[in-house]
């Protein structure tokens, strides 16, 4: 079935999306008007992303509000937004002793060993000793910013 | 006296909009819904978090493509990304 929702950009002060995203999610079920969803991205912080099929829908949702504009600029596809949109990453098995390349960050390129995995409030941290050195250097990154080259069972 | 009127209601309107701070919404590990109070408003569950990143407001789970993506089933405020 094709849907020919499209999304509309609304400019808001940085910061507010969360209350505004809130007064609007109150409005649209009040009025019934046809928005299907709204979305925030954190990399695009000061605009919302809103659904719907018609331009009209969302700037009569948004119509009185002085700090929400709808921006007349052209809709976005669902493409577009997909990218944006973040899905939890793939569960990647990392094992101590893995070699792995740091694709992300400051050290982006060098290739490092896994001398522990630990579990910290923003997800899974790793503690890794770059290869390549001299001397042992201990550094820690997130699981997301590295790419397992060379697995420890494999080499066993 | 009519536009006395109008410009009541547009002052309310705006007075509407305008809230300051960000309120302290919390999400559900279980199932990302957003709140400020201390249970889940979509599955009940008590494990919420302060650690999230963007929102999604699902308005008409049905035909929202972006529900669909996500795989959300209940209109709501839901986080993108629970991160701890």
């Amino acid at each position: 079935m094709e849907r020919p929702f499209l999304f509309f950009t609304i400019k808001v002060p940085s910061g507010q999306e969360a209350n505004i995203m809130r007064f609007l999610k109150a409005r649209a079920e009040s009025s019934g008007v046809q928005v299907m969803s709204l979305v925030f991205v954190p990399k695009m912080r000061g605009y919302i992303f809103a659904e719907s099929a018609r331009s009209y829908d969302v700037s009569k949702l948004v119509r009185g509000i002085s700090r929400a504009k709808l921006l007349p600029a052209d809709p976005v596809t669902f493409q577009e937004i997909e990218n944006l949109l973040m899905k939890e990453p793939e569960k990647v098995s990392i094992e101590v002793g893995d070699v792995v390349r740091i694709i992300k960050g400051n050290f982006k390129g060098y290739q490092a060993k896994v001398a522990a995995i630990t579990e910290s409030e923003k997800g899974t941290v790793l503690i890794l000793n770059l290869v390549g050195f001299g001397k042992s250097w201990e550094i820690k990154m997130p699981v997301e910013y590295v790419k397992v080259v060379e697995s420890h069972s494999e080499e066993s | 006296m009519r536009e006395k009127r109008k410009r009541r209601r547009r002052r309310r309107i705006r007075a509407a909009g305008r809230v300051d701070g960000m309120p302290k919404f919390r999400a559900c590990r279980q199932c990302k819904a957003l709140t400020d109070g201390d249970i889940c408003p979509i599955c009940g569950s008590k494990d919420l978090t302060v650690h999230w990143e963007g929102i999604v407001v699902i308005i008409d789970p049905i035909r929202s493509q972006v529900a669909e993506y996500l795989g959300i089933k209940r209109a709501g405020m839901y986080a993108l990304r629970v991160l701890g």
